[in-house]
């Protein structure tokens, strides 16, 4: 009996400490905290041009609103999850980054982005940019959009250009990181 | 609204299914015993596709077919239905151009953004334009295209196409599942949308043309703190109610000063240096930008914002690390960063920027540490500098001869509050604080130009126009950081455009602001220091009011008869009111100065082996306290007074700054006048006689500007009392 018990403690104490020589809970480093391969000046160059990535992302003060503000995206993710939101963007998408379309009882619409959500009242950024709120006793319905997803760049852009373009992306890492 | 497909096919199977189900069940003459092992399921499915099944039957196998083509042409009905709210997002008016704007128009937004509109030709063109600019793509030919087709459609006075289009979507499908909206809430929470941004310098240079938004620091470019609204008034103040709170989680914010700006009913203010946007009507969080400060940020004073300006859509502060930092009024995103000043060499700042035309003007703290002070302008744009105008006039500056030795370069002179702008002038006129050291003047012979002195310089150029100095070569801490309240007065008959200023030191003060001539200064709380004016308005010194090594009381103290909160002026009553601390004294005891070193305080007090550095002994004598006095800006003489605390009174802080302030006041253009102090009342008052309309007791000290706006018809008054913001409306 007492052999099973110590047995058994000696295999708790195993796993503690493997599981801390293992770390655990590692913590994926983000692109910023990388180094990235690539031409990150010819990144931006796709990035603001062929790429068109400005229709619907943000970076500082360029680009437009609908899309994920990209300023410090290389602090938000890992080059792998770059790499994918690029080649595979649909399923990268997260439902906190899709539009959000209400439907008003007195038959207006607004669509944007969500930004908050109570029991009265829900705040959005709408697609003119403006920060409303509104009262949830007024919304006749409201979700979010199925958008058209982000188009895949898998065959737009040479594999050069797109690590070129990662590389821009590990750049972004917001004003104070810089 | 389209829907999630592949959610929708799950469920169309599962319905499927069910319905499959039943449908089997309900031909079974088997009775079900709920207590028997067997299942409805179990018995449904050896119906259909067991050899063993109670109803095989000679068409068992037309039965089964039936049931699956019957499932999947219910699957399609669904997928197809599904697929129509769809086919409403692009259901345009077929004509030249529509394949165009569907390609262009949508891939940001639903046609149903411009198909509610009508515009004209140039309209429509601007609104294109407008797209481009924020990312739309597409060439030349394209955009006439669509243009055109717009105005075809969409043009003024065009219904048809409306009709057309909106025929196809409201015949559509089902829209997505609505949410579960709550009953109307029982608390009224009025909204509006409209643009919350795209302020121009045209409109906080008339402010005063909607007042229902609070666009800059001061309220407008005067800084009177008077607002036009009305709808709170002497007889209904008491009906005022508590509508919402801003609760702030940062360490050590203590006291809390920051005054908010108000722009469409979305209010921009800060915790620290974190920069929230709120709904006016509700307190709920649009966003957040959190900013962490260097670690070798020096404070004398707690982590102090006062506040933010804005400019188009950009929000600009001043952080305690001596940053100024632009964000994305939009979505709270930093969009750049400038040093303004070294923090390790003690620089901070803590006032709110003021933009004047393209540029955004700060001030720096720190007169505590041996800085060399200054007020600095940065393009609005990309935060490169424009002009800066050092306070402590050095090498090849006017005044220069005002400073002893090298003085100068530790001269203090810091500019932590937000100044005020004359148009008619183009003048900047903004207050500099104290000398350095502070309280030992040895060291820096000489009157301390620009020290403790109201100065106007040039917006464009950053060019000292004039200056006022109220305490020449001052030794007890008068900072002249207050704010100059711009006004046109009768003064001797005539109209005159002036500048009405509360001073540290216990004088309240009247210049003439296109000159700096000095008009009138008159003590408004008890004073032991000033025995007059000579002809330009330089004061003649009392005896025994210098500061020595063995103590020499003077009245006020060094927290001043007044401080930082902003005064305030309404033309309607002709007043002006100032918060004032009165039978306050310091004995003044004069150190040895030490040796500066760079980020080391330096403020003149001396050594003493084995022991804490003496330090200004700040009197407790009874008598003393904080009240709203109401003074007649022609003469200086009293009207009327209301008492905000006591001096002995406890408090909940224990902070020493917060032992010493008091609200900012705040009136409107309905003889309200809303103030407050270190107990904790919020007051509103009669702006005519004092007399009290409506306390609230929040708790904590009020040491901020109060602000009133409106959203929807609304009136609200927001003001801080310990490290919350309190927000009240009519009931």
């Amino acid at each position: 009996m007492w052999a099973a018990r110590i047995s058994l403690g000696v295999v708790v104490a195993g796993g503690v400490l493997f599981a801390q020589q293992r770390n655990a809970f590692p913590h994926p480093k983000t692109a910023s905290e990388v180094q990235v391969p690539g031409d990150a000046a010819h990144g931006k160059a796709i990035f603001d041009g062929k790429g068109g990535c400005l229709v619907c992302h943000q970076v500082g003060s360029k680009g437009s609103l609908p899309g994920v503000n990209l300023s410090d995206i290389a602090t938000q993710r890992t080059v792998e999850q770059l790499r994918k939101s690029l080649l595979n963007p649909s399923p990268e998408v997260q439902e906190a980054n899709q539009l959000y379309r209400v439907a008003m009882r007195d038959g207006k619409t607004v669509t944007g982005k969500l930004l908050n959500r109570g029991l009265y009242s829900l705040q959005m950024l709408d697609s003119k940019g403006n920060l409303i709120s509104l009262r949830r006793s007024d919304v006749r319905e409201s979700g979010f959009m199925q958008t058209p997803p982000m188009s895949s760049y898998q065959d737009k852009l040479t594999p050069e250009e797109q690590r070129d373009l990662i590389a821009y992306l590990a750049t972004l890492k917001g004003v104070i990181g810089q | 609204m389209a829907l999630n497909h592949r959610k929708l096919l799950r469920s169309a199977m599962k319905t499927a299914m069910r319905i499959r189900q039943l449908f089997a069940t309900a031909r079974s003459s088997r009775l079900r015993n709920p207590w028997t092992s067997e299942s409805p399921r179990r018995s449904a499915s050896n119906t259909l596709s067991s050899s063993g099944g109670t109803h095989r039957g000679y068409f068992s196998w037309l039965r089964h077919l039936a049931h699956s083509l019957g499932c999947w042409a219910l699957l399609s009905l669904l997928y197809w239905s599904a697929s129509i709210p769809a086919l409403a997002q692009s259901a345009l008016p077929d004509g030249p151009g529509r394949a165009v704007v569907e390609r262009m128009c949508t891939k940001c937004h639903g046609t149903e953004e411009f198909t509610g509109q009508r515009k004209t030709e140039q309209q429509w063109s601007d609104t294109v334009q407008d797209m481009i600019s924020r990312g739309a793509i597409g060439t030349d030919d394209d955009v006439s295209k669509v243009v055109a087709y717009l105005t075809q459609y969409y043009g003024k006075g065009n219904n048809a196409a409306v009709a057309a289009a909106s025929s196809t979507s409201q015949s559509s499908a089902p829209e997505p599942t609505p949410a579960q909206e709550p009953p109307p809430a029982a608390m009224e929470t009025t909204v509006s949308p409209g643009p919350t941004t795209g302020i121009t310098y045209h409109r906080i240079l008339h402010a005063n043309d909607e007042p229902q938004n609070w666009l800059t620091y001061g309220g407008t470019y005067k800084s009177i703190h008077y607002s036009l609204l009305k709808r709170i008034t002497p007889e209904n103040a008491k009906n005022l109610d508590l509508k919402w709170v801003f609760q702030t989680h940062r360490m050590g914010l203590d006291p809390y000063e920051t005054t908010p700006l108000v722009v469409n009913g979305v209010m921009y203010t800060m915790q620290g240096d974190d920069v929230v946007a709120l709904d006016g009507t509700n307190g709920r969080l649009f966003w957040i930008y959190r900013y962490t400060p260097a670690t070798n940020a020096i404070l004398c004073c707690g982590v102090i914002s006062r506040g933010l300006a804005i400019l188009g859509h950009t929000l600009y502060m001043s952080s305690i690390d001596a940053h100024l930092i632009a964000i994305d009024a939009r979505t709270g995103k930093a969009l750049w960063k400038t040093m303004v000043a070294p923090a390790s060499a003690g620089y901070t700042m803590t006032g709110a920027p003021l933009v004047v035309k393209n540029k955004v003007i700060v001030g720096v703290a720190g007169g505590e540490y041996g800085i060399r002070g200054f007020i600095a302008a940065y393009d609005a744009h990309n935060g490169k500098q424009v002009w800066r105008f050092q306070t402590v006039a050095g090498p090849g500056d006017p005044g220069r001869d005002s400073w002893g030795g090298d003085s100068w370069k530790q001269g203090g002179g810091s500019t932590w509050l937000t100044g005020s702008y004359d148009p008619e002038t183009n003048l900047i006129i903004w207050g500099v604080g104290n000398p350095g050291p502070d309280y030992n003047g040895d060291v820096r012979p000489g009157d301390n130009l620009y020290t403790c002195s109201m100065v106007a310089v040039d917006a464009d150029t950053g060019k000292l126009k004039w200056h006022y100095q109220a305490n020449p070569h001052n030794e007890f801490d008068w900072d002249a950081v207050q704010v100059p309240l711009l006004a046109d007065i009768t003064w001797q008959g005539k109209p005159r455009k002036v500048i009405l200023w509360a001073d540290r030191n216990g004088f309240f003060y009247v210049l003439d602001r296109t000159t700096g001539k000095f008009l009138l200064g008159k003590a408004f709380v008890k004073q032991n220091w000033n025995i007059g004016f000579d002809k330009n308005g330089r004061p003649i010194m009392g005896p025994n009011t210098k500061s020595s090594t063995t103590g020499t009381r003077i009245y006020p103290d060094n927290q001043g008869g007044t401080n930082w909160f902003n005064p305030s002026f309404s033309p309607l009553t002709g007043l002006f009111y100032v918060n004032a601390r009165e039978n306050y004294f310091t004995v003044f005891v004069k150190g040895t100065p030490k040796k500066y070193e760079s980020g080391d305080r330096y403020d003149g007090r001396g050594r003493l082996v084995g022991g804490r550095p003496p330090r200004p002994v700040v009197g407790a004598d009874k008598d003393q306290y904080t009240a709203v006095r109401a003074l007649d800006p022609k003469t200086g003489e009293r009207k009327w007074q209301f008492k905000l605390n006591t001096g002995n009174s406890l408090h909940t802080f224990d902070g020493w700054q917060t032992n010493f302030g008091a609200a900012g006041i705040l009136t409107t253009a309905s003889n309200v006048l809303f103030t407050g102090g270190r107990e904790g009342n919020f007051v509103a008052l009669d702006a005519r006689s004092g007399s009290l309309l409506w306390q609230a007791t929040l708790g904590g000290p009020l040491i901020m500007n109060p602000i009133t706006y409106e959203v929807d018809g609304k009136q609200y008054v927001g003001v801080n009392a310990g490290t919350s913001l309190f927000v009240f409306g009519l009931r």
